[in-house]
């Protein structure tokens, strides 16, 4: 039952890690927190179900399509409203997210209306190994997952957009003063954070169904984020992963009343160790 | 001339005041040519595919009955307001529909929450609410003068369960599962299956709840098939259902599997996929008939979608449930005469024994019951036609 449990644990955790993943490269660029992003989700996993059912695309397509399509959203979402509070009290702006996400939610249900709608592009019977059995939807989100971690951080390590990315998160003002485009920047941050909260979507659809308010998904990945620091990418990484095999394996082992706060609690636990998060890196500074 | 011309604009005046108050409702909602209904129903929330279905429904009964000649004489309108599956909504709609509006009764809700909290409202204001949408005893128990009852409760639900497992499947003292969200659903779950083992003379039953904002069930199902259950019930709503379904799948557990209402239509099928048939299969405590089936009451609705909802082409169970409390008003506000008042109409209420709506079980209200029905009838997905078919007659707790 343990390992059962821990690989749906994992499985879960790769959700929280991606929509983590979202809400720490937001924030490490712009020092927002977006709380659209499990909306920006939402809206991609939808854009994935017409891709298939109106368009009648087949799944791979419709997963670029998704993830194209969410690119676009979060790019054009800073672009509309959040470049033009740039300067303000960082308040509003994350007001203006949560309106954001209000907007994509009613938006949402005005075209495919609130009843849940099926995305299950890894259907079938689960895989037997030895004696633990693992769905084709939990190993494919564990794999995607890891390629896409693998991807980022080639991305932020070797690409010259991703040496520009860390620049911007560790010093602004020299980044501007060297020449970088940080407003065009910005938004390809946030294009990148529509894009995997796609991703994130297309994946946790076959789970939970997409409906208008699954973005709620977002705020249970939140914990994964502080977790993780909240803005570090390895950090959002494997917060999701202690998120989610906490989750499971505390309802698999606790009294049932404790598995939902269960997570919050561990947050707690650790921001009382660590408050600054498991991964953050203090800054040595020469004087 | 001028006396001809002041006669004529007074005699103008008191046409047009006499035809202004002909056509005015009272206070009641009741005039000569029109009964005014109201409804809070989710229309744009979490559960708007319910709200939205249940209107549909009821217009398309009130559209056939008004085609038809109305009740006395009177046609029917229903005024349905959205609350957006919020309770501070329902009872706001509640003032407006009452104070504004001024509708003689209510019709239709989308869960028990709302008509849960309009409860003193009622009581206070004396206005019935017919067809409330809703699996628990809460809304009849303690008893309300002004709550008429449509659906059996989870309570009973769970003793079916019980007496289905010990008498059409023989089964002697299994391990019975239920899994449900920790409300009152669940507690009415737990009361009923509880209460039915301990009259057999089974084990108690292995209890799994979970809260409704739950995306995972994978521990609650893998704690099941680790006290070997071998009958599980499950009363929650469709997409839950269907994701435990998967989870039952995933984790290669195969008890007996039972859901509830939520759980009968082509959606929820398609939602579930395989996993609808996986194991020894699913059936559902079915608390209406399918509007698919041959049944002189399916045959009626759907006939009436084709004359009245034509553009209707995907009608659903929240449709016919709609459908089905119109036509119980209906037959009470026929019976309550021509003479139309809310007493009048919820002493025709108390009269209905065993009224067949075609639509759901025999409905029977009385001066101390406002539950309508405690009967449910089992149907089974079969895999072969990727509906589901009828097991059962409608079936009482024993």
């Amino acid at each position: 039952m343990i390992i059962d449990g821990l690989i749906n644990g994992i499985a879960l955790g790769c959700i929280y890690a991606l929509v983590a993943l979202g809400f720490v490269l937001i924030y490490k660029a712009t020092h927002v927190i977006n709380f659209a992003q499990g909306e920006i989700m939402m809206f991609c996993s939808y854009i994935c179900y017409a891709g298939s059912t109106t368009f009648h695309f087949n799944f791979i397509l419709s997963f670029f399509f998704a993830v194209i399509a969410g690119f676009l959203l979060g790019a054009l979402l800073e672009r509309l409203f959040i470049r033009p509070l740039i300067g303000y009290p960082i308040l509003p702006v994350v007001i203006a997210t949560i309106g954001i996400a209000m907007v994509l939610q009613s938006v949402a249900a005005l075209i495919w209306t609130f009843e849940p709608q099926k995305l299950d592009p890894f259907s079938g019977s689960p895989y037997q190994l030895w004696k633990v059995s693992i769905s084709p939807v939990h190993l494919w989100t564990i794999i995607i997952t890891f390629i896409l971690i693998f991807l980022f951080s080639l991305f932020f390590r070797h690409s010259l957009v991703g040496i520009k990315l860390r620049a911007i998160a560790e010093d602004l003002i020299g980044s501007m003063a060297s020449g970088i485009p940080v407003r065009r920047m910005y938004n390809f941050t946030w294009g990148l954070a529509g894009a995997i909260g796609a991703v994130a979507g297309i994946l946790v659809a076959p789970v939970i169904f997409i409906h208008p308010h699954m973005g709620s998904i977002g705020l249970r990945a939140l914990p994964a984020a502080v977790l993780g620091s909240f803005g570090s990418i390895p950090g959002a990484v494997v917060g999701g992963i202690v998120l989610g095999v906490s989750e499971t394996i505390a309802g698999l082992y606790l009294p049932k009343e404790i598995k939902d706060v269960f997570p919050w609690l561990l947050l707690f636990l650790v921001l009382l160790i660590r408050p600054e998060g498991i991964f953050y890196t203090y800054e040595q500074k020469k004087v | 001339m001028k006396k001809i011309k002041v006669l004529a604009i007074v005699g103008l005046c008191v046409a047009c005041f006499l035809s202004f108050t002909s056509n005015t409702i009272a206070d009641t909602g009741v005039n000569k040519k029109v009964i005014l209904v109201g409804g809070s129903l989710d229309l744009t929330g979490p559960a708007a595919f319910m709200g939205q279905g249940v209107k549909r429904g009821i217009n398309l009964y009130f559209n056939k009955v008004n085609a038809e000649g109305g009740i006395h004489g009177r046609k029917l309108k229903y005024i349905a307001e959205d609350d957006g599956y919020v309770v501070a909504k329902t009872v706001s709609n509640y003032k407006k529909l009452t104070l504004k509006s001024r509708v003689f009764c209510l019709l239709g809700s989308t869960g028990s929450v709302g008509p849960k909290a309009l409860k003193p409202y009622l009581e206070e204001d004396k206005i019935p609410l017919v067809g409330p949408y809703g699996y628990t005893s809460a809304m009849f128990r303690p008893f309300h003068t002004y709550l008429f009852n449509i659906y059996a409760t989870c309570e009973d639900q769970a003793k079916i369960f019980v007496d289905y497992l010990k008498t059409e499947l023989k089964l002697e003292n299994p391990v019975i599962g239920l899994l449900a969200e920790d409300n009152e659903i669940g507690q009415d779950t737990i009361r009923g299956a509880e209460a039915q083992v301990k009259k057999v003379g089974w084990q108690a039953p292995v209890v799994e709840l979970y809260k409704r904002s739950a995306i995972d069930f994978s521990s609650q199902v893998l704690r099941l098939k680790a006290k070997n259950v071998d009958a599980l019930f499950f009363p929650v709503i469709s997409s839950h259902s269907a994701q435990i379904l998967k989870e039952c799948q995933k984790a290669n557990f195969q008890p007996l599997l039972f859901a509830t209402a939520t759980a009968t239509d082509l959606r929820f099928l398609k939602m579930a996929g395989d996993s609808a048939y996986f194991g020894k299969g699913l059936r559902s405590f079915a608390t209406q008939i399918n509007h698919r089936d041959n049944s002189s009451g399916a045959e009626e609705f759907r006939a009436a979608i084709a004359k009245y909802d034509p553009s209707n082409k995907d009608p659903n169970s929240f449709n016919l449930f709609g459908y089905g409390i119109a036509k119980i008003l209906c037959e009470g506000l026929q019976q309550a005469g021509a003479d139309l008042t809310r007493e009048k109409l919820i002493s025709a209420l108390e009269k209905m024994d065993g009224y067949e709506t075609g639509i759901f079980a025999p409905m029977t209200y009385g001066p101390n019951n406002r539950q309508g029905t405690d009967s449910v009838r089992i149907l089974r997905a079969d895999h072969n036609k990727k509906d589901f078919v009828i097991e059962t007659g409608w079936l009482h707790p024993e």
